[in-house]
C-alpha cells in the first residue's frame, strides 16, 4: 500500500528530496517544523520563517512544508507502514536514503499522534465523562409543610460540543425506583458490550 | 472417585503429560507426576509461565517449583488451600481438587484454534480490533477527564482510545502551495512566492482546519490532475494583494522599499520582454500588476502617515518614467509589426525563386553533357577508317572482356549459391528444432503451474481436513464424556431408588416396632390392672404381679441395651471411616518423606556452607 | 393554633347561614376548581341564581379553597379543623359538610401542592445503542465504540397543563459507563443504607 497523493504534492515531495534544492541543514529544520506543525494544531509558527531564512529557495521551502504535512497526514491517515512508506519515498519521490530514513523516524515518533488528532475531527453527541450525584430527603417546602419524600438528583458531566459550549452539565432529579430503572438498562449495556468484547 | 480420575489422568494425557497406561486413580500418581501435571496445566492456560515441568534433584528448587505452582493457582482465582505442600507432599483429596480447577481452567480446543489462527477476512480483523478495544478499555482504571487531553487515552503500548474530548468537524480551506502560477510569468509568480505567500500552515484561518484542508488538497489534486486551476486570475491577485497588505501593514519602514524593488523589477521585465513575441500577453498583464503595486503604494502611503513628502516626489517621477516607457513601447511595437509583414511577404516569395534556379541548372547540365559528346565526334572525323577499325577493336576487346567475367563470375557465384543453400537449409532446421523445444518448455511450464495449483489445492483439502479431522476427534471425546456422564446418572439414580426402598423399609420398620411397642404398652397396663386387682386377694396373683413387674423392667432395659448397641456400632463405623480419611491423607508417609527431605536439605546446607568456607579461606 | 386572616373570613361570609344544599354546591365548586382551575360560566349562572356579583362568587369560592390548603398544609386534624371552622363563624351542619370536603379531597390537595415544589427536570425514560466507529473521512481505520444514549427527561407539569417531554442524545464509552455505572450504585446502596433509612423514619 502507498499513498496517493496529487501531481502538485508529489512535485514538492521530490524538490524536498533534491539535495541541489533543498540543503541538508534545510532539510533537518523543515522535517522538525513539519513534525511540531502537525502534532501540536495550536502551533505558533514562530520557527516557521526561520527555515526559509536560511535558504534563498523560499518556494521552495514551502512548497516542501506543504508536501510533508500532506505526506504525514495522508500517511497516518491510511495507517501506513514504515516500510511501505520508505519504499514509497525512494522509488515515487526519488529520494536519497539517508533523507528516507531521518523521515522515516520522524513518521515513526509523530504517527499516533497524527492520528490520534486525525481521530478527533469527528461530529457526534455530547460525551459523558462523568457523573456526580446527591441523594435529597425533602421534609418541608413552601407550598406543603407536611410532605417526605426521598429523590436522587444527579448531574451528567459532558465533553465534545461545539466550540463555546464546554463542559456542559446535564441535571435531572429522579426517584429511587427510576435510578434503579436507569442503572438495570445501563448495566445491560455494558453487559452487552462485555460480551462484544469477549465474541 | 474413579470416574474423575480417569477423565483427569486422560486430560493430563491430552496436554502431554506421560502418564503410564497402568496408572488409574491419582492415588498413584508420583511426586514428579502431580509435579508435571501441574506445570503443564499452567502451561496451558497461561503460556509463558515458565514453570519446570520436571523436579530438578535440589531440595530448595524442589521447593520454589512447588511453591511457584501453588502462586499461580491463587493467581488464576483457585479458592481453596493451596501450597508447596499440595504438590510436594500430595494427599488424594487436595490433589483432585486442584487439578479438577486446573482442567476446568484449561482452554478448549475452539478457543485455542481462534487464537492460533489469525483472522484474514476484513470483518473478522474489525471484529477483533473492536473486541481488543473494548477490552483496553474496559481494563484501563477511570481516569477524570482532565488526565486526558482532546479526550484521547494512551496506553502503555503506544496505542490510543478515544473518550469524549472536543472533536472539531471537518471544515476545509483552499490552500496555495506554490507550485502552480495563475497566468502571471514564472518570475514574476516564484518572486510572489518566495517573499509573500505564507507557509501552509499559516494560511488556515483556525489551527484545527488545517488536516482537513491538508485533505482536502490533496484529494482535490488527485480527483483533477489534468484540470488546472481556475483562470480567473483577478480573484486570485485580488487575494494576493490583500495578504501583501496585511503582511506590510506589520512594517511600515521596510514595506516601502520592497514594494519599490518588486514595481521596478516588473518594469525591467516589462522591457526586457519588449521584442517578445509574448509582448502581447505581457503588456495585457503588465498594467495590471503595475497598477496594483502602484495602488498598493498609495494605498499604503495614505495609510502610513509618517511617509515623507521626498518618497511622494520620487514615486511621481517613477509615475512619469512610465508613462514614458510606455510611449516608447508603443513606437517599438508598431515597428515590429511593420517588420513582421514583411518578413512574411518576401518569405512567401523564396520557395518560388528556388524553384526557378533549380530548373535552370538542370538544362545548363544537359546541354553541357550534348557539347562534350558533339567534340568527341569532331575530333574523330578527319580519319574515319582507321578510327572505325579501332572502335571495333576496342568493342571487341571489350565484349571478350565481358565473357571473361561472366565466366568469372559463374565460377564464384556456384560455390557461394551452395553454401548459402546449405546454410538455410541447416537455419530452418535449427529454427523448427528451437520452436519444437520452446514448445515443449511451454507445455512443460503448463504442466508446473497446473501441478502446483493441484498441489496448492490438496494441500487446503490436508489442511482443512486435519482441522476436519481435529474436531472430530473432539467430537469424540466428547460424546465418550457424555456417555460417562450418562453412565454416572444411571448409576447415581439406580443407587437413588435404592435408599428410597431401604429408607421405605425403615420407614415401615418403626411403624412396625411403634404400633408392637404400643400394643405392648396395652397388653401390659391390661395385664397389670388385671393382675394388681387380683393380688389384693391372692397371694400367688401378688408373686405373678411383682414377677410381672420385674419382667417388665427387666425387657425394657433390654431393649435400651439393643439401642445402645445400634449406637455404638454406628459410632465406631463412624470413626472406621474418620480413621480411613485420615490413612488416606498418608500423614506418617508424608511425614517420613518431609524429614528425608529436611535432612537432605540440612546436608545441602552444610555442604554449600563447607564451600563457602572453603571459598572464604 | 391556626385561624384564617379577617380578608380571608370576608370572602367567606356570604356563605355563613346559607343553607346545606347551597353550601354543597360552593364545595362541588371547589373540587371543581381544584381538579381543573377556574370556571367562570359556572360562577356567573350561580351568581345570575343568587342574585349577588360575579366577583362574591368567585372570591367564595376561592376561599374554599384557601381554606382547604391551608388545613391540608398544617395537617390539621378533624377536631382542629372543626374549631377553625366553628369560630371562623360556620355553624354546626355547615361544618359537617365542609369537614367531609376537607376529608375526601385529601389527595386532590397534595396533589396540587406537590406541582408547585420546585423541581428540575426528571427522569422518564433511557434507551441506548451501541455503536462503534471503524472509519472516518479523516482517518480510514479506527476503532471508536461508543454507547449512544437518549436520555427522556419530563418536567413536572402544571396543573391544567400537558406533560412536557425532553430528548437528550448523548453518549459514552465503556469505560467511562463503568464508572457511571459504579457512582450510580453507590447512590442506589447510599440510599438502601441504615443511615439512609434512619433518616427516612425520623421526617415520617
Amino acid at each position: 500500500m502507498e499513498p496517493k497523493l496529487s501531481t502538485e504534492i508529489m512535485t514538492g515531495l521530490k524538490r524536498m528530496g533534491n539535495s541541489t534544492l533543498v540543503s541538508d541543514e534545510v532539510f533537518v529544520k523543515s522535517l522538525q517544523c513539519g513534525m511540531t506543525t502537525i502534532t501540536q494544531p495550536d502551533f505558533t509558527s514562530a520557527n516557521l520563517s526561520s527555515i526559509s531564512s536560511g535558504s534563498s529557495k523560499g518556494d521552495v521551502v514551502k512548497e516542501a512544508h506543504c508536501a510533508l504535512l500532506s505526506l504525514f497526514v495522508e500517511s497516518a491517515r491510511l495507517d501506513l507502514t514504515l516500510d511501505s512508506l520508505t519504499v514509497f519515498l525512494e522509488t515515487k519521490a526519488n529520494w536519497p536514503q539517508t533523507r528516507c530514513k531521518m523521515l522515516a523516524d520522524a513518521y515513526a515518533a509523530c504517527v499516533s499522534k497524527v492520528q490520534a488528532c486525525l481521530s478527533n475531527i469527528s461530529v457526534h453527541p455530547p460525551h459523558i465523562v462523568d457523573v456526580q450525584w446527591s441523594l435529597n430527603h425533602n421534609t418541608k417546602s413552601s407550598s406543603n409543610k407536611q410532605t417526605t419524600s426521598s429523590f436522587v438528583s444527579v448531574q451528567f458531566e459532558t465533553e465534545g460540543l461545539p466550540e463555546g459550549q464546554e463542559d456542559k452539565l446535564v441535571k435531572f432529579e429522579c426517584t429511587l425506583a427510576e435510578l434503579q430503572d436507569m442503572v438495570s438498562k445501563l448495566k445491560e449495556a455494558l453487559r452487552q458490550v462485555e460480551h462484544i468484547a469477549h465474541i | 472417585m474413579d470416574e474423575v480420575d480417569r477423565i483427569i489422568i486422560r486430560s493430563l494425557r491430552e496436554i502431554g503429560c506421560d502418564i503410564e497406561e497402568g496408572v488409574e486413580c491419582l492415588k498413584q500418581f508420583s511426586t514428579e507426576l502431580v509435579v508435571e501435571a501441574a506445570a503443564r496445566c499452567i502451561e496451558a492456560i497461561q503460556p509463558g509461565s515458565g514453570i519446570p515441568t520436571s523436579l530438578p534433584p535440589s531440595m530448595s528448587m524442589r521447593f520454589r517449583i512447588g511453591a511457584a505452582i501453588a502462586q499461580a493457582c491463587t493467581d488464576m482465582g483457585y479458592g481453596g488451600e493451596v501450597g508447596y505442600q499440595t504438590f510436594l507432599y500430595s494427599n488424594e483429596a487436595d490433589l483432585r481438587r486442584v487439578l479438577m480447577f486446573l482442567i476446568e481452567r484449561l482452554p478448549k480446543d475452539g478457543q485455542t484454534d481462534k487464537v492460533v489462527q489469525e483472522p484474514t477476512s476484513r470483518s473478522a480483523k474489525i471484529r477483533k480490533d473492536i473486541s481488543l478495544t473494548i477490552t483496553k478499555q474496559l481494563s484501563a482504571p477511570w481516569v477524570p477527564k482532565f488526565c486526558r487531553v482532546d479526550g484521547i487515552r494512551w496506553h502503555e503500548d503506544g496505542s490510543f482510545t478515544k473518550e469524549g474530548g472536543s472533536c472539531s468537524p471537518f471544515v476545509s480551506e483552499p490552500l496555495q502551495t506554490g507550485s502552480t502560477s495563475h497566468g502571471c510569468t514564472p518570475q514574476e509568480w516564484r518572486e510572489y512566492c518566495v517573499k509573500y505567500l505564507p507557509f501552509v500552515s499559516e494560511q488556515v484561518s483556525a489551527a484545527n482546519r488545517l488536516i482537513p484542508s491538508l485533505i482536502t488538497l490533496n484529494s482535490r489534486g488527485i480527483l483533477a490532475p489534468s484540470q488546472q486551476h481556475p483562470p480567473p486570475k483577478a480573484e486570485e491577485l485580488r487575494k494576493a494583494r490583500s495578504a501583501l497588505l496585511k503582511a506590510e501593514s506589520h512594517k511600515l519602514a521596510s514595506q516601502s522599499f520592497e514594494a519599490q524593488s518588486s514595481y521596478e523589477s516588473s518594469v525591467k521585465l516589462s522591457s526586457r520582454f519588449a521584442l517578445n513575441e509574448r509582448l502581447q500577453f505581457i503588456q495585457e498583464k503588465s498594467p495590471e500588476k503595475k497598477k496594483m503595486v502602484i495602488q498598493e503604494n498609495t494605498q499604503t502611503e495614505s495609510a502610513s502617515e509618517t511617509a515623507e513628502e521626498r518618497q511622494k516626489r520620487h514615486e511621481e517621477e517613477e509615475e512619469l518614467a512610465v508613462e514614458k516607457m510606455k510611449c516608447e513601447n508603443d513606437e517599438l511595437k508598431d515597428r515590429i509589426e511593420q517588420l513582421q509583414l514583411d518578413m512574411k511577404t518576401l518569405s512567401a516569395k523564396l520557395p518560388q525563386v528556388l524553384e526557378e534556379s533549380d530548373i535552370a541548372e538542370r538544362t545548363l547540365m544537359d546541354a553541357e553533357a550534348k557539347q562534350a559528346v558533339r567534340r568527341k565526334v569532331l575530333d574523330l572525323l578527319p580519319d574515319p577508317e582507321a578510327n572505325i577499325a579501332k572502335l571495333q577493336a576496342m568493342i571487341e576487346a571489350s565484349t571478350q572482356k565481358l565473357v571473361k567475367l561472366a565466366t568469372q563470375w559463374e565460377e564464384h557465384r556456384a560455390p557461394l549459391l551452395q553454401q548459402y543453400r546449405l546454410a538455410r537449409q541447416l537455419n530452418s532446421s535449427k529454427a523448427s528444432e528451437s520452436a519444437r523445444t520452446a514448445e515443449a518448455l511451454r507445455v512443460t511450464r503448463e504442466k508446473v503451474s497446473e501441478l502446483t495449483e493441484e498441489v496448492r489445492n490438496k494441500e487446503q483439502l490436508h489442511t482443512l481436513l486435519q482441522a476436519e479431522y481435529a474436531k472430530v476427534s473432539k467430537d469424540n471425546s466428547r460424546s465418550a464424556y457424555t456417555r460417562r456422564i450418562m453412565e454416572i446418572i444411571g448409576n447415581i439414580t439406580k443407587q437413588k431408588d435404592e435408599i428410597d426402598k431401604i429408607l421405605k423399609d425403615t420407614k415401615e420398620l418403626h411403624k412396625e416396632i411403634n404400633s408392637l411397642a404400643g400394643r405392648l404398652d396395652r397388653s401390659f397396663t391390661v395385664a397389670d390392672e388385671v393382675i394388681f386387682r387380683d393380688a389384693k386377694r391372692d397371694d400367688v396373683s401378688r408373686r405373678a404381679y411383682k414377677l410381672l413387674a420385674t419382667l417388665h423392667s427387666e425387657c425394657s432395659e433390654l431393649v435400651k441395651m439393643v439401642e445402645e448397641t445400634g449406637a455404638n456400632v454406628r459410632e465406631s463405623r463412624d470413626l472406621e471411616d474418620q480413621i480411613e480419611t485420615e490413612s488416606a491423607k498418608k500423614v506418617s508417609d508424608n511425614l517420613e518423606r518431609i524429614s528425608a527431605d529436611l535432612r537432605q536439605m540440612k546436608q545441602e546446607t552444610a555442604s554449600l556452607a563447607a564451600q563457602l568456607k572453603t571459598k572464604a579461606q | 393554633m391556626l385561624s384564617l386572616s379577617d380578608e380571608h373570613k370576608g370572602h367567606l361570609t356570604p356563605l355563613f347561614g346559607q343553607p346545606p344544599q347551597l353550601l354543597q354546591d360552593f364545595c362541588r365548586l371547589a373540587v371543581d376548581f381544584l381538579r381543573r382551575g377556574p370556571n367562570l360560566k359556572l360562577y356567573t349562572t350561580a351568581a345570575q341564581k343568587l342574585q349577588v356579583d360575579v366577583n362574591v362568587i368567585q372570591l367564595a369560592v376561592e376561599g374554599l379553597v384557601q381554606l382547604m390548603v391551608k388545613s391540608r398544609q398544617n395537617n390539621l386534624s378533624t377536631s382542629d379543623f372543626r374549631d377553625l371552622v366553628l369560630t371562623s363563624g360556620f355553624n354546626e351542619e355547615q361544618e359537617r359538610i365542609l369537614n367531609e370536603l376537607h376529608d375526601s379531597n385529601k389527595a386532590d390537595v397534595d396533589l396540587a401542592l406537590t406541582t408547585f415544589m420546585p423541581s428540575l427536570l426528571h427522569y422518564h425514560d433511557l434507551e441506548w445503542r451501541f455503536d462503534v466507529q471503524v472509519a472516518s473521512r479523516s482517518l480510514l481505520k479506527q476503532t471508536i465504540p461508543a454507547v449512544t444514549i437518549k436520555l427522556t427527561l419530563k418536567e413536572i407539569p402544571q396543573v391544567e397543563e400537558e406533560t412536557k417531554y425532553k430528548h437528550l442524545l448523548l453518549e459514552t464509552d465503556p469505560n467511562n459507563l463503568k464508572h457511571l455505572i459504579q457512582k450510580l450504585d453507590e447512590a442506589l446502596l447510599e440510599a438502601s443504607s441504615q443511615h439512609s433509612r434512619r433518616l427516612q423514619r425520623i421526617f415520617k
